[in-house]
């Protein structure tokens, strides 16, 4: 009886044990959200069109874990943001193009690529809407960031 | 690799002192003379120190440095289509900040 008590005991702390560790193991929802997010730019490299648009469209839809940081997020929506409006533009719509430029300029700006390159797909889209001025100006505020980077590299700062 | 650095030019000066013939003996220098003396020998370091620590990171600079210049010729391009004085002007800022940039990235990535 005591055998057959302590092998249940150690069959369930086993299974526990088991639990955890699977759980370890188990990818966060930070990382199932990034792998998304991966596979919709795979799959936006290897089907052109509406094709990749549906891809990264989804890809935005979805929800973002608790566990990414405010930085990461911009980044990678920011990132989604950038190649839809590339896709609109070879898709010779630049309203569209503009819009997904803007929407991606909404979820903040930093010094970085991922903000310089919206500035310059906006500064292509409302250029070729014939709106001089502002791509003019959005050029020359990516301008401006590649100017405090380039500062940043030659003094050596990351 | 900044601390490498002003370790390894540490170690340099002081093997160059080491290596150094003994000095011939001389008069008692006052001691305010050597305060000076220090003093001055801190400024050469610091200054040394300075130009060790910041070590650019040129392949970087000339990334930037090419979009930057991209970026000035898009926005002139972009005035020339509109043609109107106040954009001339950002052509013109544009095209002096890629100057200055490119001379900067000259004297520190040469």
């Amino acid at each position: 009886m005591k055998t057959l008590v302590v092998s249940a005991l150690l069959a369930l702390v086993g299974c526990a044990q088991a639990s955890r560790e699977d759980a370890a193991r188990a990818p966060s929802a930070a990382a199932l959200w990034l792998e998304g997010v991966a596979e919709a730019h795979a799959e936006a490299d290897a089907r052109a069109g509406a094709h990749a648009q549906r891809a990264l469209e989804a890809a935005r839809a979805r929800p973002v874990p608790a566990g990414v940081s405010a930085a990461d997020r911009r980044r990678v929506l920011q990132d989604l943001q950038f190649r839809l409006a590339v896709l609109a533009l070879h898709a010779d719509d630049p309203a569209r193009a503009s819009a997904e430029a803007e929407r991606g300029l909404a979820l903040g700006r930093d010094d970085d690529t991922y903000t310089t390159n919206l500035l310059i797909v906006q500064g292509r889209a409302v250029g070729a809407l014939g709106q001089r001025a502002s791509a003019a100006e959005a050029y020359a505020a990516a301008l401006a960031i590649h100017e405090r980077l380039l500062q940043r590299a030659l003094e050596g700062t990351p | 690799m900044s601390a490498r650095l002003g370790a390894a030019a540490s170690a340099s000066l002081l093997l160059a002192c080491a290596a150094r013939e003994p000095p011939p003996p001389q008069a008692a220098v006052p001691a305010l003379a050597i305060d000076a003396r220090l003093t001055e020998l801190r400024g050469v370091e610091q200054a040394l120190g300075a130009s060790l620590l910041s070590t650019p990171d040129c392949p970087r600079a000339h990334e930037h440095l090419r979009a930057l210049c991209a970026l000035a010729d898009a926005i002139c391009a972009e005035t020339r289509e509109g043609q109107a004085a106040p954009h001339d002007a950002r052509c013109l800022d544009a095209r002096t900040r890629c100057a200055s940039a490119e001379q900067r990235v000259k004297e520190r990535c040469p």
